[in-house]
Parts: C-alpha cells; sequence; structure tokens
C-alpha cells in the first residue's frame, strides 16, 4: 500500500514563501492568541496571510477571529476560508464545528496528511501554522511533511513551562529545525528564565508581552483585537522576524 | 471537485515510484478508494484523465476498488460497517467526505456508544499496486 497523499503536499505549499509555526511544547502560554494575531498584524502590514490551525481538539483560532466560518469552497481542491480582511483559513473546525473530535494518533497523521493534501493554498507571504501543545504527531507530522518551516517559540515565565519549551527547543536543534525565537508571553517581571533559557540555547529572544487584561474582551472580534494592545505587542515581535 | 487533488496525488506518486513521467510504461495501478469517504468515481476518473493527459497512459490500466469501511471499538472491541450504521446527516457526510477523520465528530460504536474507534479500512485513497510492463513492452 503507497499513500499517495505525501507526494503532493510540497505541492499545494509551493506559492507560500515563509511558514512559521508558533509552537512551544506546553499548553495554554498563548501560542493561539499569538498566532491569530500575527496573522492580522501581517495583515494590517500588507502582506498577504494564511493561518493554519492543525490543533484538532483544541481549535481555537475561529473563535479567536470570531467571524463565522463555514465550509470551505472547492475547486480542484479545497480552497481556504477568506475572512473578510483577506487572511486565509483552514482549521478542522471548518468542517466539524464545534463536536469533539476524539483522535488517535494514527487518526491525527491521517487528518494532517488529507488537510495537507487536498488544501490548495493561494499566493501568500506568510502562512502562520498554530500546533498543540506536546511533541506529538502535530509536530513531527509536520516536520516530515514540509521542508522549509521557522518556528516560533512561546512560553511563559514560569519555570514550569521553560522547562517544557526547553524539550521542544532541544528536539528542534537537534533536528536542524530553523528557530526564529523565543517570545516571553504573559510576562512576570520577577523571572528571567525565558531570557536565561534564550541565552543558553543561542536563541533570539523576540521579545515580552505582558498579561494584557484587556484581550478577553477583544477575543472573537478581530476587528477589536487587530486595534488592541495585545496586537501591538505581537506586532513588534514578528517585525523583528521579518525584517 | 476536491477529487480531482486527490487524482493528482495518486499521479505523482505513481511518477515518483517509477522515477518518470512517462506514463506508457504502466501496465495496471490498483487504487482504492476508501468508502468511507465516498469519492465521486466519475469526478476522480475525470481527475486522472487530466493527470494523464499527453502522458501515453491509457485510462484502463487504472483499477478502481472500493473498499469497505469497517471501524472498530476501542472501548468494547466491536466492529462494524457502514451498512449497520444508522445514517448521518448530509452535512456530516459532506464534512467526512474532505475529511474521513470527522466520523470521529459524527459516529459512536453502534454496540457501546463509545466514540474512541479506529478506522480499520475503508477509509480514503491508497494506491494497492503500480506494476510496470516488462521490457518488451508485454505485461
Ligand atoms: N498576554 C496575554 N494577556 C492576557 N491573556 C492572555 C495572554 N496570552 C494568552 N492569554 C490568554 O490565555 C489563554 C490561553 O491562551 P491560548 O492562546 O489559548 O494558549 P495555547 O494556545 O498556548 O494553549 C487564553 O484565554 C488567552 O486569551
Ligand atoms: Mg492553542
Ligand atoms: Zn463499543
Amino acid at each position: 500500500m503507497i499513500d499517495p497523499r505525501v507526494s503532493v503536499i510540497e505541492k499545494r505549499l509551493k506559492d507560500v514563501n515563509r511558514i512559521l509555526v508558533v509552537s512551544s511544547g506546553k499548553g495554554g502560554v498563548g501560542k493561539s492568541v499569538f498566532s491569530s494575531s500575527a496573522a492580522l498584524a501581517l495583515n494590517v502590514l500588507g502582506y498577504k496571510t494564511g493561518l493554519l490551525d492543525l490543533d484538532f481538539q483544541g481549535s481555537s483560532d475561529h473563535i479567536i477571529l470570531g467571524e463565522g466560518v463555514s465550509f470551505p469552497e472547492e475547486s480542484m481542491g479545497i480552497r481556504p476560508f477568506k475572512l473578510s480582511n483577506g487572511i486565509d483559513f483552514v482549521s478542522f473546525s471548518l468542517f466539524t464545528g464545534e463536536s469533539a473530535l476524539p483522535l488517535r494518533g494514527v487518526d491525527t497523521t491521517n487528518a494532517i496528511l488529507e488537510l495537507l493534501a487536498v488544501t490548495i493554498w493561494d499566493e501568500l507571504d506568510f502562512l502562520i501554522v498554530d500546533l498543540p501543545p506536546g511533541i506529538g504527531e502535530e509536530v513531527l507530522d509536520i516536520i516530515r511533511l514540509i521542508k522549509q518551516l521557522e518556528f516560533i517559540l512561546i512560553s511563559s515565565s514560569s519555570l514550569i513551562s521553560v522547562k517544557v519549551v526547553k524539550r521542544l527547543a532541544a528536539l528542534l536543534k537537534n533536528m536542524n529545525i530553523p528557530i526564529d525565537g523565543i517570545v516571553e508571553n504573559m510576562a512576570s517581571d520577577s523571572s528571567s528564565y525565558v531570557a536565561d533559557m534564550a541565552r543558553e540555547y543561542s536563541l533570539n529572544y523576540l521579545g515580552t508581552i505582558p498579561f494584557v487584561s484587556q484581550l478577553e474582551s477583544e477575543i472573537g472580534n478581530w476587528r477589536k483585537l487587530k486595534d488592541g494592545l495585545f496586537v501591538d505587542y505581537v506586532s513588534s515581535v514578528i517585525k523583528q522576524i521579518i525584517y | 471537485m476536491h477529487e480531482w487533488a486527490l487524482a493528482e496525488a495518486v499521479i505523482s506518486t505513481v511518477e515518483k515510484n517509477t522515477g518518470s513521467t512517462d506514463l506508457s510504461m504502466l501496465q495496471e495501478v490498483t487504487v482504492l478508494l476508501g468508502e468511507l469517504q465516498n469519492i465521486d468515481i466519475e469526478a476522480f476518473s475525470k481527475g486522472l484523465e487530466m493527470m494523464t493527459k499527453g502522458k501515453g497512459a491509457d485510462l484502463e490500466l487504472f483499477q478502481l476498488e472500493i473498499e469497505k469501511a469497517v471501524f472498530r471499538c476501542n472501548y468494547c472491541g466491536m466492529e462494524w460497517s457502514l451498512d449497520d450504521y444508522p445514517g448521518v446527516g448530509e452535512d456530516e457526510r459532506e464534512a467526512i467526505h474532505f475529511l474521513p477523520e470527522s466520523a470521529h465528530a459524527y459516529m459512536k460504536c453502534p454496540g457501546c456508544g463509545s466514540s474512541d474507534f479506529v478506522i480499520k479500512s475503508g477509509r480514503g485513497v491508497t494506491i494497492k499496486s503500480i506494476i510496470v510492463k516488462d521490457r518488451e513492452g508485454r505485461g
């Protein structure tokens, strides 16, 4: 048996200039708000931007952006859902909405393969990929299937987060996967674990994002989110990566 | 039609495996179409036709076989097929057509009601075999 899907994945992404993978290993550190905000920030800067939510069980980018999403168009393949600001969006939630999606490993790999093999991405300057926590199928499969990736690591200031992110950083370094740097999110002044880690692993320290109390009131409304303080912070992080 | 994207994947895999875009050397390619994904055979064949155009392959050499979908419950061990399953709705069928793993959002073990099951077979498109002609051009 030969799986035909692997051979076309690179082709589906051939018009995408840079693929930025937002990852952490740790959950709850802000990967999804960062990913969605990075897509908004790039969109505002005038770049053609795509957003791929690969967190099947915890998909949340559609909730953060809050535009009614629906089945994507079909034309020689599946076309990303176009948000009204022009961001090309793909998520398992386009297909299954808010239903629980209990997937085991092989099924997760199959879903990733299928999604990447049938989605035809238009020309994009940037594609942001939002990953679930952990170092499981999602991380390993995109590394296996897509050659040109750059990782952005997100950590909170806590030692608990930093220790887990270190494991991912070590894995990526070991596999020679480019890392743009690390972002300290929901930062507290009293800790320097993330900065220390950046030094220890020779990673760019891309910046500090404090706890932004008004962020919650912007969730579900990308127009508000894009003009808010959180996206301001994300925008200055992103500018360091793209310039 | 997203069948086209899958047909393209099949042809590009055949080309990778034979190391050539000249498809006249092909004797037979057997493709399994998983019952769960409910591929439109006509659309898929059109896709194959488009993708093989001018490459010397006869469409007849593509054998399309429907593979029955079988599910197995991880909780109670029961196995079932789509025939024993009460119908899923239109939208659900459509989601499963695009992404067969959507079945996990909509199907439950008919024995115990668990959502923890595996798709044992008949999921989507796979290539069962690629047979190349011998040097004299015969089978
Ligand atoms: N800098 C921040 N300020 C305020 N709330 C934040 C910040 N970063 C993340 N959050 C909140 O923390 C929660 C977890 O964020 P999320 O992006 O879902 O994390 P992850 O994707 O890493 O699991 C969300 O409710 C999000 O709004
Ligand atoms: Mg998330
Ligand atoms: Zn059962």
